[in-house]
């Protein structure tokens, strides 16, 4: 059951992030629904189920923006397997411990996406972007992961400690 | 338990940075998966996209916002042109005649374009690069120039440059916008007509200079693309000087606010260039 909903999950988060979340401009700042779900996807069912459900979220957003496939597949499957693998130290009941780390994972992959916007001519857009609007998507991440983990919470069946 | 881990996340690892070398050694292999997704999803996106654009309209008609604009963007596009009427008639006795072919130009170019929805855009929010849900199904091509225009075909109004086509599928197409900075622009200043290029991006807008050296490009001066290049047709609004810097050389660089706002960017017009240029 949570294989099949875990498949639904990943493809409707993929869509709706290109689709309706990349459009979203709160004061400037662009929310991400990619993050917070990697990260209630990864502290509840582990390295293994998190990691490739970043893997597969990363090819969808390569396959339609990136000129080349694999590099946000790679950015997010780090991210999946690096918080998979420490979830039997994270208590994914509490919320506080979600929200800092997809806090912390907005900021590096902003960084990435700082090295992305580099390479493909937006740096300016980039540059702006870390002027201000960079606090505002922490704050509407840590949001969005908040209500992820209270959907996951009912839509899952989150072992307590996940081996595989 | 440990190498498990191990293995699994360096056959993972080692598979992407494969992938990535792969599709950077030939394009093609990307692009053939990438085109083939695109293609597979259009409809969804096409369906997603329409229904947030519908409900924005909902939203809009409710609260009544949308009207609102609507009528403040009308006043402020008869502003624009009136503005610009008294800004050729300003200069109209020094340059009367090249005026008139302006004129002329301008009154014989027309373009047959089609509206289309704008189905994702890059994660980042960015904005230099997007997809649109009208691809070679409906006679788009590479290097179509894409336009802001109103919500309702009977308005049709083109009001600003976005960007251009630069890969098209059977259901899609990809524009890359003109905040990328790899995007020139030749523009002319619709006071002077003076000839310029817009060849940088700044988090105040596009920056670039007036070829002519002892300009006297102002700011409040509109430019419209000037056509020359023949990536962009002649005569589409770009956005409005904001800051003017002449250095030693005499020559001025400038900064313009584009006048489309990506951050609302739903609907979008393609100009089919080759009609237009006929």
């Amino acid at each position: 059951m949570n294989r099949f909903r875990l498949i639904i999950v990943v493809i409707v988060t993929g869509i709706l992030q290109t689709a309706l979340f990349s459009r979203i401009n709160i004061f400037g700042a662009t929310p991400s629904l990619a993050l917070p779900v990697i990260v209630a996807l990864s502290m509840g069912l582990g390295y293994f189920t998190g990691g490739l459900a970043a893997l597969f979220l990363g090819l969808i957003e390569d396959s339609l923006f990136s000129p080349i496939l694999g590099p946000i597949a790679l950015i997010y499957f780090i991210f999946g397997y690096m918080v998979g693998n420490y979830n039997y130290k994270l208590n994914y009941r509490d919320y506080r411990t979600g929200i800092l780390i997809t806090l912390l994972l907005t900021v590096i992959n902003f960084g990435a996406s700082f090295g992305m916007a580099y390479l493909s001519g937006g740096l300016a857009n980039a540059i702006s972007y870390a002027k201000g609007p960079i606090l505002i998507e922490l704050v509407l991440n840590g949001l969005i992961y908040y209500i992820v983990m209270r959907i996951f919470k009912r839509l899952f069946i989150f072992p307590n400690v996940s081996y595989y | 338990m440990i190498n498990k881990r191990r293995i699994f996340f360096l056959a993972i690892t080692g598979s992407l940075i494969g992938l990535m070398a792969l599709s950077w050694a030939f394009p093609v292999l990307g692009r053939s998966i990438t085109t083939t997704y695109r293609t597979v999803t259009g409809p969804v996106y096409r369906s997603v996209s329409f229904t947030i654009d519908k409900a924005i309209a909902l939203g809009d008609f409710l609260f009544g916002s949308r009207q609102m604009r609507a009528e403040h963007k009308k006043f402020r596009q008869e502003n624009i042109l009136l503005s610009e009427k008294v800004a050729e008639l300003e200069t109209v006795v020094g340059r009367e005649e090249f005026l008139k072919k302006e004129y002329e130009i301008l009154k014989k170019t027309e373009y047959v374009v089609q509206p289309a929805y704008v189905t994702s855009q890059d994660p980042g929010g960015f904005f230099f690069d997007f997809t649109i849900d009208r691809g070679e199904n409906s006679g788009v091509k590479l290097g179509d120039v894409v336009v802001a225009g109103e919500m309702y075909t009977e308005a049709n109004f083109i009001e600003g440059l976005i960007g251009v086509v630069e890969e098209v599928g059977p259901n899609w197409a990809r524009v890359v916008s003109t905040l990328n900075e790899e995007t020139n622009i030749s523009f002319l200043n619709s006071r002077n007509l003076e000839y310029g290029i817009l060849n940088g991006r700044e988090d105040r807008g596009m920056f670039g200079y007036v070829f002519q050296t002892n300009s006297d490009i102002r700011v409040g001066d509109k430019l419209l693309t000037s056509g020359l290049g023949g990536v962009y047709p002649k005569g589409i609004y770009i956005g409005e000087v904001i800051d003017v810097n002449v250095n030693e050389e005499l020559i001025a660089h400038i900064i313009v606010d584009p006048v489309v706002d990506f951050s609302r960017l739903y609907r979008v017009l393609v100009i089919d260039k080759e009609a237009g240029l006929e």
